[in-house]
């Protein structure tokens, strides 16, 4: 870390910045878009959501114990499961436990391993390493989950067809759903790899640019930023698959059947 | 129908299959023994010889070239088998599926409406093949609305009417009668086996 830390924003800055969002406003009324509103409530929360985070932070900081960091950790995996489910227009009983376990599972174990064999900060829970890497494979992970159930939900009722005919010619479960199973996992990891590919060319992510922007050099930043991207996509597959197959298996029964009364639309 | 081949649990009763319970199959084995043909052929995003290639990669399926033989049997040009799913006709489709379920041999066929959009050259087709199998030893239900088709291939007749199951019938000749007074009530739903 460099002995001066970034330019401090004061409250006055940040309300210039907030000014800019006079932009989206004008341009909802001049184009009749009806957004006003949203726009209002959308930045409101986004600001109080923020502020609100920034305190916890400071606080679990603060305590740097290893049940706060731990209990934040599953409180933010939680939330983004519920999130992840929340997307969901076809829906089962169990899905929200399933979306918790799900986004819980695969973003410790992604986490945990680079904590404990990559990173290394001692002591290990030391917040400003777990929680931000968190957060960062938790909201990745959460669009993979996300676009990988809402594929194999709405695949399941549009393509029940299909599958009920390779039952019908003697196929297995497993033999039955592996074309929707596989096009499931193939939507939720897209965007990661599209991430990937244009890391650094068409966008600046926005940890590395963070990094550079507190003072990290950018060689330094680029490292860790290449680390993350590692995690995000190892969380996001973990998560997509456990999300894809967990939802199958439960709507599918042993013999192959499509349970389609445990399905309900939102 | 649904219930018999196994994709939905009966809502009551039992099914059995040459006197052991169907669960005491495995769901493969139980339905390569009792085909389904569904309603709405539903064959996939691919090509159709991506289909077969598919199927013939089951366990205890023949291969691709007995299901191509099928499809010319039924009539299907070769070149349906370079065309996507998407692209065939229901009555297209349908032969598919029919091609699929019975080169596959089994000992009992559930038939919902097999020939509702073919012409008269296709249904003689397949009604051709389905009593060659009948013939062999399999057990074929069928659905149908076609008085004249349910007396050309029924031996017995069984109907939904005033909410139960009657029948057999197995007299071909009652069957246009029986069929007509339930179209005319459209309680209909008769079943020729």
């Amino acid at each position: 870390m460099p002995a001066e830390g970034p330019i401090q924003l004061d409250a006055l800055e940040l309300a210039l910045a907030a000014a800019l969002i006079l932009f989206n406003g004008l341009i909802s009324m001049a184009m009749s878009l009806g957004m006003e509103r949203a726009i209002a409530v959308a930045a409101g929360r986004m600001v109080a959501q923020l502020l609100l985070v920034g305190l916890v932070l400071e606080w679990v900081f603060g305590l740097s114990h290893p049940a706060a960091v731990t209990g934040l950790g599953l409180l933010m995996a939680i939330l983004a499961g519920r999130e992840a489910v929340a997307r969901q227009k076809v829906r089962f009983s169990g899905i929200y436990p399933l979306g918790w376990g799900i986004m819980v599972g695969s973003s410790f174990l992604v986490t945990g391993v680079a904590l404990v064999g990559v990173v290394s900060p001692t002591p290990w829970y030391q917040p400003q390493y777990a929680i931000p890497m968190l957060g960062m494979v938790l909201g990745n992970t959460l669009n993979g989950i996300a676009l990988g159930m809402d594929r194999a939900l709405t695949g399941l009722r549009r393509e029940r067809g299909y599958i009920e005919l390779l039952l019908s010619l003697g196929a297995t479960r497993r033999e039955a759903i592996r074309d929707l199973a596989r096009d499931a996992v193939r939507v939720g990891t897209t965007p990661i790899i599209n991430g990937m590919s244009v890391a650094g060319v068409v966008s600046l992510p926005g940890m590395m640019t963070g990094q550079i922007l507190s003072g990290t050099p950018p060689v330094e930043a680029v490292k860790y930023q290449i680390m993350i991207f590692f995690l995000i996509a190892a969380g996001t597959a973990l998560g997509t698959v456990g999300a894809v197959l967990g939802s199958l298996r439960r709507l599918v029964d042993h013999r192959g059947r499509i349970r389609s009364e445990r399905l309900r639309e939102r | 129908l649904r219930a018999l081949a196994d994709l939905d649990p009966p809502a009551g009763g039992s099914v059995a299959l040459r006197g052991r319970p169907a669960a005491d199959y495995s769901a493969p084995e139980y339905r390569r023994a009792v085909a389904y043909q569904l309603p709405t052929p539903l064959l996939g995003t691919g090509t159709v010889s991506g289909l077969l290639e598919r199927v013939g990669g089951l366990e205890g399926r023949g291969r691709a070239a007995e299901m191509e033989a099928g499809l010319r049997r039924l009539g299907l040009p070769e070149a349906v088998l370079g065309r996507t799913a998407a692209d065939l006709s229901t009555g297209e489709a349908l032969r598919v599926t029919l091609a699929l379920l019975l080169s596959g041999h089994p000992d009992v066929l559930l038939l919902d409406e097999p020939t509702g959009p073919l012409d008269p050259q296709a249904t003689t087709r397949v009604e051709a093949w389905i009593r060659e199998q009948a013939d062999a030893g399999a057990a074929v239900l069928w659905t149908s609305h076609d008085p004249a088709q349910a007396a050309r291939m029924g031996d017995g007749l069984l109907y939904l009417e005033g909410g139960r199951l009657h029948g057999p019938e197995t007299d071909p000749r009652k069957f246009s009668a029986i069929m007509e007074r339930l179209d005319r009530s459209e309680e209909g739903s008769p079943h020729a086996g």
